[in-house]
């Protein structure tokens, strides 16, 4: 019994460590973060990527804040009843090797109130926390429109 | 009764009878064909000013129901029309307007929503009224939007609504309908041209 408890506790620690070890910055590959410039009219806009987990482990991603923006969030659009609503989520998850899509139309990061003028082309960094650890990740401001 | 007299009487009761039939048979596959007729005319406001549908209708007027805050849905609606606007010859742009009502009474001001749809076209209406004038106007179309609160979130509420774009001919009756979000600008212009 003594064994079994020790052979589990060596296999936590080295689960935790394996963690511990994900170095997030090389591990998780942000493509295409940007977000939309705010628009006239409107104070909200979207944010999307792709993310990609290569951690061993299974990832927990949340968005605490973005720099200039008063608050953030992160939604899901989905079809209820013939209608297309927006559902809070604290977080999202993000099973190892695999890629979470933020898209328009789908899961998303939303963005309230910005705090200073944003413009197109500028970067804007964002604070996620990744199984409780940081990591801070520039987005690019695009235009959603054509001109 | 003369047995000739008889065949003839006969014979014209049959006409009318296939007469009726042909004519009962032809509007029911006529009916069926152009479906249930929704729309017509509506009064909302545009920059807090009184607007009419009937006062200024173009030849096809595109109409889409949403609001400013929503950040996904309608932005991506409006910015597929706009692209589709863009496609359109100058000829075919002064027969076809594009309406963007706010269903968001409560939060959305008459000049941001007006403005919030011109960043999309410079010519996209957006227009704004009461809850009964809304409520009226959403009530012509096979359309809905509930209002949610969310206490957790930022905004405290949430709006989900119908995310189709409305054809209406000059009379404001639907003609057409595609989805706003899902099928991109290209399937617009098609319907544009379609109906133009």
């Amino acid at each position: 019994m003594k064994k079994i408890f020790f052979l589990t506790a060596i296999v936590l620690s080295f689960a935790n460590l394996s963690f511990a070890d994900c170095d997030l910055k090389s591990k998780v590959e942000f493509t295409e973060p940007r977000i939309f410039a705010p628009l006239k009219g409107s104070n909200a806009t979207g944010g999307f990527a792709k993310i990609k987990n290569n951690c061993a482990e299974e990832l927990e991603l949340s968005l605490k804040s973005a720099e200039g923006f008063k608050a953030v969030e992160s939604h899901i659009t989905v079809e209820e009843d013939g209608r297309m609503a927006m559902k809070k989520t604290d977080s999202f998850k993000i099973k190892s090797g695999e890629t979470l899509e933020l898209v328009p139309g789908g899961k998303h990061l939303m963005f309230f109130d910005p705090q200073v003028v944003i413009n197109e082309g500028s970067e804007v960094k964002l604070v996620f926390s990744l199984n409780k650890k940081e990591l801070t990740v520039p987005f690019k401001i695009v235009s959603r429109t054509k001109k | 009764m003369n047995p000739q007299k008889g065949a003839l009487l006969t014979l014209r009761l049959f006409m009318i009878v296939i007469t009726i039939g042909t004519i009962y048979f032809g509007f029911t596959i006529w009916k069926t064909a152009n479906g249930p007729t929704s729309g017509g005319d509506f009064t909302l406001t545009y920059r807090g000013q009184g607007w009419t549908f009937s006062s200024q209708p173009k030849k096809l007027n595109l109409l889409y129901f949403g609001y400013t805050k929503c950040p996904d849905v309608c932005p991506m609606s409006l910015s597929y029309a706009g692209d589709a606007f863009r496609m359109l010859k100058s000829d075919e742009l002064s027969d076809v307007r594009f309406l963007f009502l706010s269903v968001d009474q409560a939060h959305d001001k008459p000049n941001d929503v007006a403005d919030y749809a011109a960043n999309f076209f410079p010519t996209f209406i957006g227009l704004s009224g009461s809850k009964e004038q809304i409520d009226k106007t959403i009530g012509l179309f096979p359309a809905s939007y509930v209002l949610e609160e969310n206490p957790k979130s930022y905004l405290g509420y949430s709006i989900s609504h119908t995310d189709r774009i409305f054809f209406l001919n000059s009379k404001g009756v639907v003609i057409d309908s595609i989805s706003g979000s899902k099928e991109g600008s290209d399937s617009i212009y098609k319907k544009i041209k379609e109906n133009i």
